[in-house]
């Protein structure tokens, strides 16, 4: 789903003055002189000019754009790439995220590296699409959105971790003692009615002369629950959301098993993030939201 | 104790099914199933016992040529059938003619909210004559399941049956015991009652291969019912056209009509475009394509060729996919959403 | 001090080089296009154009090599040489053209825009650089098409054309990040330029001659049906030449050539080739050369007394006396530079303006010396009588399109010529002529002073006072009296006080009583040609009508003369010249009038038919330029090309297998049956649909082949390429069996 608005020519003034006087001078001429010649070499011309400075208007409204593949995930002010699917020669230039032109080249993909400039959840991508085709005499532009195939979740940008999010601590703050993850066997301890037979360690019981059984969790579980309330105000809810992300990045590198509390519209969540990855998601979600860049239809945009 | 009371577990009598014998731990139930043919049958031949398959239901379940396909389909493809519709529709007759018409057992399985797992998958009983414990098979073990308004039953005997359905297995006490092959399961639904039940969860869904509904016989065909024309009379004049194994040859004909990439492709980018698809919430999953390419070959063996196209995959493409998506208006739309998927979707042409 | 070395070492480069190759060739091609369309106008000398061509190829050779790498002080160096250029092309003007003669200004503007061109050449790194040059070449070729006077240079501006809009194509790709160019998106915006072009073409008016001035006393009773501007206006000038203010192109003349006697029994066969094309201020009766010994059958020059004509400003640069027998032209030099300005006034008292001179009207061609001649306009606006107009200047310039004689044509009394050679020769009759003959492709200019008396005026001068006696006896000679010519003479000119009017009256007498026609009997040896005329057939063309009247005046006492030269032929708008015809060569009379000098006349004008002028619109200016290809060698070549693209276009279109033609022809005749048809309908679907609406008709239904197809396709199935032939023409017929159950169906609606 694609929406776009209508095509306008990018800094006219000069090139239309311009055509307009050669016109009008040869224009002129070609009364005054009578001669045929001069008159057929200036139709000509000005057939060229009113098909170079018209005819990308009609060029950059055939251009047709779709968003192939985006990845699922975003950082603030990082690159983004996003797959796009051109029909036509233009250039495009990210408006919303922005991002640096990329002159599509007669290619049918382009990489366009946009980067969002905060969290949130990015589903459209504006995209101002300019074309001089077919004589390269006039710009014309046209703003299209571009409908992502998924949301993309942006992340905030981590911070530094900040201790004052913490809100329940651990057995262990963060940053202590690095601790194995706990698929593997983290050791044994004696037999307990309920313990099922085959996590036995036979050898290791014929040892100790009492049945042991192998252990596969830890003994205690770490976890912190990390405050993700963001206050009001875009700026401070963002910077916020950095410094709760960069915290929950340090605690899973601690191996504490971090529980988020974020607010959604549905209201508060608290659920463990596994991963920086999930953190992040559950923060470019939450409220406040912020939307990206104007939309061509908003009033604003141009 | 081998059923709670009250609970109706019919068993069919025709003494096809061969009692169950426990996997050895590590086996596919594949490898070492009950009736798996030894011999290969050929695409024409399977084509006409498809076709006569179809035309056996048909004469038996009147006026309803829509839904009597897609389960040919599903016995033909070896896949299994959720049956939507208000009760009394002749579902019970359907079950009981692919049954009848293949050769193999069948049971029925009314579902309410008291039905335990073991009422279905059968329970191991301590015999303290023999000193050992027995196990009693289920009405599971039947090559046609009719369950009865399944959304009736509470989740826990619905993922049971979801592990025999999938895994054509059951395991009870950590004892697997293979069901009988080929095995088809029908199950109803009645999408009109939503007091006091148990709405199918999305995987569960997602087992069946194809889902119709039935719909109320128009009045012709009322009248022929009530002039004794099809339903249990025809059913009682219907002679076996195969013996079970040969159903079970059947399933594994249809695997070899021959699918092209293209028709394959297409098969799995309508499954992906009912993601894409307005007002669903939750589209087709790849066991989806899957199906629809099990249908469509099915399909094709009904139309007598030995190769899919992609007229067999629209044709297959509602009963395969419809019944999988999660959308947000009434779940009477997902056919329309679906129908809408194919027509805009560009099949490929030669 | 350090930064300005800094920019001039380098400076403002912030733009990318240009890499399109084709950019640059394109741009290098309408540069050097221009440059040579000024050479073959004439506009440059090819010892300056050759340098310029082999600098822009060079200098874009260099260019590309070092776009990205700028050479020190190059824009500097090179900012020079064009501000030199400049100086020159300032001194140059202000010395050679002083007084508004823009063709001076053009050629060396010509010379200007080439240098600059070659200059800029070197130093193009950039896309805007590139850009510059192609629109620099659109001026000379501006300048090149103010001079083009035929249809070939129409190949000129189609390659310049396509240069232009390769290279505009290329600089769009280069833009849009190095996509190719390709055909399918820069023919039709070629194609849409073109077409803009066309309409702006037609919507413009198209150039139009100058109007002629209708008005004259005879003209109501001219020829039939009254709407062909028939006349002969005695126009003015004091003691000189005549003026011959003529109509639109009158009776075909038939005509021998313009040298030695002009013999009235013969006649030579003029066809529609071009024989000069005449750039004017106004259309007039460009006069070669005048007879005024009778002999019966032809005339003669009695004594022609040749004076070499001398340079302008050098000698005795006053160009022209008053008694009209001698006056100088400017011999030698490059055409169109020379020359000193105005010619001088005629030594004639002012005489009102006639209406005869109205509608000289406007100007044709900016591209001539001294264009605008206000007097003209003046007089045009003057009814007869209130005014005195001053004598206009009138300039001509001639491209002979085939060897000619060594006439030199003018129109009026010629009062400067600009000419190639470097001796012109002036006979006291004011015929000019060249050393030698003038071969195809010469061209001169010639400076004539034009008034207008009008009748009125002319009708209070008889006589013939300012004749020489000589001359005043050879043209009142008659090879023996002519009694019966004399007395219809006087019957027809009874009650006519003055010269004027005898003529007019005669004029009017030949228009009622002769035809006009070119295919008369030769004449028998002896007899007289006037009296065959008059008295026997009554048909004639030029010579014969022109003739009469001169000797019915010379019975009268009437001094009068033989006059020959060319009528305006059909007037180009797409080269602003007249395309002088050899058929428009022409015979008329002149008279003497004391104090306007030699007044011609023109009785054909008033002889019945004539043919009309040649079309006023751009679009017949088209139709009858396209008329000129030659269709032989074109056709075939047209007709190959055709064939060659719809060859090339069907190979390309081919399908490549069996299968893809039969699909292909399945959905064809979806399409023209109507059928609703979707992207999802499958090949079986269509032809079943087909089938329907076809009623199954052709050998092969549609499901059949379709069938096939499908079964090709998915299950890998392939035909005996006997079947598949089978299959492929079966389908071949589905789509006109579409057609044409469809137009059954529609009729069968109604």
């Amino acid at each position: 789903m694609t929406r776009s608005g209508l095509p306008r020519p990018r800094r006219a003034a000069a090139p239309g003055a311009a055509s307009a006087a050669v016109l009008a001078v040869w224009g002129a001429v070609a009364r005054g002189s009578g001669v045929g010649w001069v008159q057929t070499v200036g139709a000509l011309v000005a057939g060229l000019l009113v098909v170079g400075l018209a005819g990308p208007a009609l060029a950059v409204w055939r251009v047709r754009l779709a968003a192939l593949e985006v990845p699922p995930d975003a950082t603030a002010g990082s690159a983004l790439a996003v797959q796009l699917g051109v029909r036509g020669a233009a250039v495009l230039a990210p408006r919303s995220p922005p991002g640096p032109d990329v002159a599509t080249g007669g290619a049918r993909r382009v990489i366009l590296e946009v980067r969002p400039p905060h969290r949130g959840v990015l589903e459209h991508c504006t995209v101002v699409v300019s074309s001089a085709a077919p004589f390269g005499l006039l710009w014309w532009t046209r703003a299209v959105a571009v409908a992502l195939p998924g949301p993309v979740l942006v992340a905030p940008a981590a911070g530094g971790p900040d201790p004052a999010v913490v809100e329940r601590g651990a057995d262990a703050g963060p940053g202590s003692g690095p601790e194995r993850s706990g698929t593997e066997v983290r050791g044994l301890r004696p037999y307990a009615p309920g313990d099922g037979r085959s996590t036995v360690h036979w050898p290791a019981s014929a040892h100790a002369g009492s049945l042991m059984v192998r252990e596969h969790e830890r003994p205690h579980r770490r976890t912190a629950v990390v405050r993700g309330h963001l206050p009001p105000g875009q700026e401070a809810a963002e910077e916020h959301a950095g410094r709760v992300l960069g915290t929950v990045a340090a605690l899973l590198a601690s191996g504490i098993e971090v529980e988020l509390a974020t607010v959604h519209e549905g209201g508060e969540v608290v659920e463990p993030v596994p991963t920086v990855r999930d953190a992040g998601r559950r923060l470019a979600r939450s409220l406040p939201h912020r939307a990206f860049g104007p939309s061509p239809w908003d009033g604003r945009g141009r | 104790m081998t059923a709670m009371p009250g609970t109706a577990v019919g068993r069919s009598t025709e003494p096809t099914l061969v009692p169950p014998v426990p996997l050895a731990p590590g086996t596919t139930p594949d490898a070492s199933a009950a009736g798996c043919p030894e011999d290969v049958m050929s695409l024409s031949q399977a084509s006409e016992l498809a076709r006569a398959l179809r035309d056996s239901l048909g004469r038996v379940v009147l006026g309803a040529p829509g839904p009597v396909t897609v389960a040919a389909l599903a016995a033909v493809s070896g896949g299994h059938l959720l049956v939507e519709d208000v009760p009394g529709t002749g579902k019970t007759v359907l079950g009981r003619t692919l049954a009848a018409a293949l050769g193999g057992a069948m049971s029925r399985v009314q579902g309410h909210a008291d039905l335990l797992p073991s009422d279905v998958t059968g329970v191991s009983v301590y015999a303290p004559e023999r000193g050992e414990w027995q196990f009693h098979p289920g009405p599971v073990f039947a090559h046609v399941v009719l369950l009865d308004e399944l959304n009736r039953t509470p989740p826990r005997t619905q993922s049971a049956l979801l592990e025999a359905m999938a895994e054509h297995q059951v395991t009870v006490d950590g004892e697997r015991w293979p069901l009988p092959e080929p095995h088809l399961v029908i199950a109803t639904q009645n999408p009109a009652e939503q007091l006091g039940t148990f709405p199918l969860v999305e995987s569960q869904l997602d087992r069946f291969a194809l889902a119709t509904p039935v719909g109320y016989p128009d009045v012709g065909t009322e009248v022929r019912l009530a002039m004794g024309e099809g339903g249990q009379a025809e059913l009682d004049r219907l002679v076996p056209l195969c013996k079970v194994d040969d159903w079970a040859r059947l399933v594994a004909a249809t695997g070899r009509v021959r699918v092209d990439r293209a028709v394959a492709a297409y098969a799995v980018q309508l499954a992906r475009s009912t993601r894409e698809a307005s007002g669903v919430r939750l589209g087709a999953s790849p066991r989806a394509s899957i199906a629809v390419v099990r249908a469509a070959q099915a399909h094709a063996l009904l139309d007598g060729r030995a190769y899919a196209t992609p007229g067999d995959v629209q044709a297959v493409a509602v009963a395969a996919l419809a019944h999988r998506l999660v959308i947000d208006g009434s779940s009477e739309q997902r056919p329309a959403i679906v129908e809408e998927v194919v027509r805009t979707t560009p099949a490929p042409r030669p | 001090m350090k930064a300005l070395l800094g920019l001039l070492r380098h400076p403002g480069r912030s733009l990318p080089p240009e890499h399109s190759l084709l950019l640059r060739a394109s741009a290098a091609g309408a540069v050097g296009t221009g440059i040579v369309a000024c050479l073959l106008q004439g506009l440059l000398q090819a010892w300056m154009a050759g340098p310029a061509l082999a600098a822009v190829a060079a200098g874009g050779l260099w260019s590309y090599r070092r776009r990205a790498r700028p050479v020190p002080y190059l824009r500097a160096a090179l900012a020079g040489l064009m501000i030199g250029a400049f100086t020159w092309f300032f001194m140059t003007v202000a010395a050679d053209a002083p007084a508004g003669a823009l063709t001076a200004v053009e050629a060396a503007l010509a010379a200007l825009f080439a240098i600059m061109q070659a200059v800029h050449s070197f130093d193009l790194p950039t896309r805007r650089d590139l850009g510059f040059s192609i629109a620099g070449s659109a001026t000379l070729i501006a300048l090149a098409s103010t001079q083009a006077v035929s249809i070939d240079f129409g190949l000129v501006v189609a390659l310049w054309s396509t240069f232009v809009v390769l290279g505009l194509a290329a600089a769009w790709a280069s833009m849009a990040g190095g996509a190719p160019v390709r055909a399918a998106a820069v023919v039709p915006a070629a194609l849409a330029a073109l077409a803009v072009a066309a309409v702006i073409v037609l919507v413009l008016p198209a150039p139009a001659p100058p109007a002629f001035a209708p008005a004259s006393p005879a003209s109501g009773t001219g020829g039939p049906g009254g709407s062909q501007p028939s006349h002969l206006v005695p126009a003015s000038s004091s003691a000189s030449l005549q003026t011959a203010s003529a109509t639109g192109p009158t009776g075909v003349g038939g005509y021998l050539g313009f040298a030695g006697p002009l013999n009235t029994a013969l006649r030579a066969s003029l066809g529609n080739e071009v024989v000069l094309r005449v750039r004017a201020d106004r259309p007039s009766y460009w006069l070669a050369e005048t007879y005024d010994a009778w002999s019966g059958q032809s005339w003669t020059q009695s004594a022609r007394a040749l004076h070499p004509a001398t340079r302008a400003g050098t000698t005795n640069g006053g160009p022209v006396t008053s008694d009209g027998t001698r006056w100088e032209t400017v011999t030698g030099g490059p055409p169109l530079v020379v020359g000193t300005s105005q010619p001088a006034e005629p030594a004639m008292p002012t005489r009102a303006a006639g209406p005869v001179g109205a509608g000289s009207g406007s100007t044709a061609g900016s591209a001539h010396p001294g264009a605008a001649s206000d007097g003209s306009d003046g007089s045009a606006a003057t009814p007869a009588g209130t005014g005195a107009s001053a004598p206009s200047t009138d300039y001509q310039t001639f491209y002979l399109a085939s060897s000619g004689s060594n006439l030199v044509l003018h129109a009026s009394q010629a009062m400067l010529v600009w000419f190639p050679t470097h001796r012109l020769y002036v006979s006291a009759d004011g015929t000019i002529e060249s050393a030698q003959a003038l071969g195809a492709g010469s061209v001169y200019t010639v400076v004539s002073s034009v008034q207008t008396p009008s009748p009125a005026t002319l009708r209070g001068a008889n006589g013939t006072q300012g004749l020489t006696a000589g001359v005043r006896t050879e043209d009142l000679r008659l090879p023996h009296p002519y009694p019966r010519v004399a007395a219809l003479a006087r019957r027809v000119t009874a009650g006519q006080s003055s010269v004027y009017g005898a003529v007019t009256a005669l004029e009017r007498w030949i228009g009622r009583h002769t035809t006009y026609t070119t295919s008369i009997p030769t004449l028998a040896a002896g007899q007289d040609a006037v009296a065959q005329f008059l008295f026997g057939s009554r048909r004639g063309y030029c010579e014969q009508i022109s003739t009469s009247l001169a000797v019915m005046l010379r019975t009268l006492g009437i001094p009068a003369r033989e006059a020959v030269g060319y009528v305006p032929g059909p007037y180009d708008p797409l080269t602003g010249t007249y395309d002088v015809l050899a058929k428009d060569a022409h015979a008329w009379v002149q008279v003497w009038f004391p104090g306007y000098g030699w007044q011609s006349f023109d009785p054909t004008a008033y002889v019945p038919n004539a043919t009309p002028s040649s079309g006023s619109s751009l679009q017949g200016v088209v139709l009858s330029e396209l008329s000129r290809i030659p269709l032989v060698p074109t056709m075939p070549l047209l007709g190959l090309l055709g064939l060659a693209a719809v060859l090339v276009r069907r190979h390309r279109r081919r399908p490549p297998t069996w299968r893809a033609a039969v699909t292909r022809s399945v959905e064809r005749a979806a399409r023209r049956s109507r059928v609703p048809t979707g992207p999802s309908d499958t090949l079986g679907t269509l032809a079943a649909r087909v089938d329907v609406a076809t009623g199954a008709r052709g050998p092969v239904t549609a499901v059949a082949v379709a069938g096939a197809a499908e079964r090709s396709a998915w299950e890998g199935w392939e035909p005996d390429p006997d079947t598949a032939r089978r299959l492929v023409y079966g389908a071949r017929r589905l789509p006109r069996l579409a057609s044409r159950a469809r137009a059954r169906a529609i009729l069968s609606r109604r």
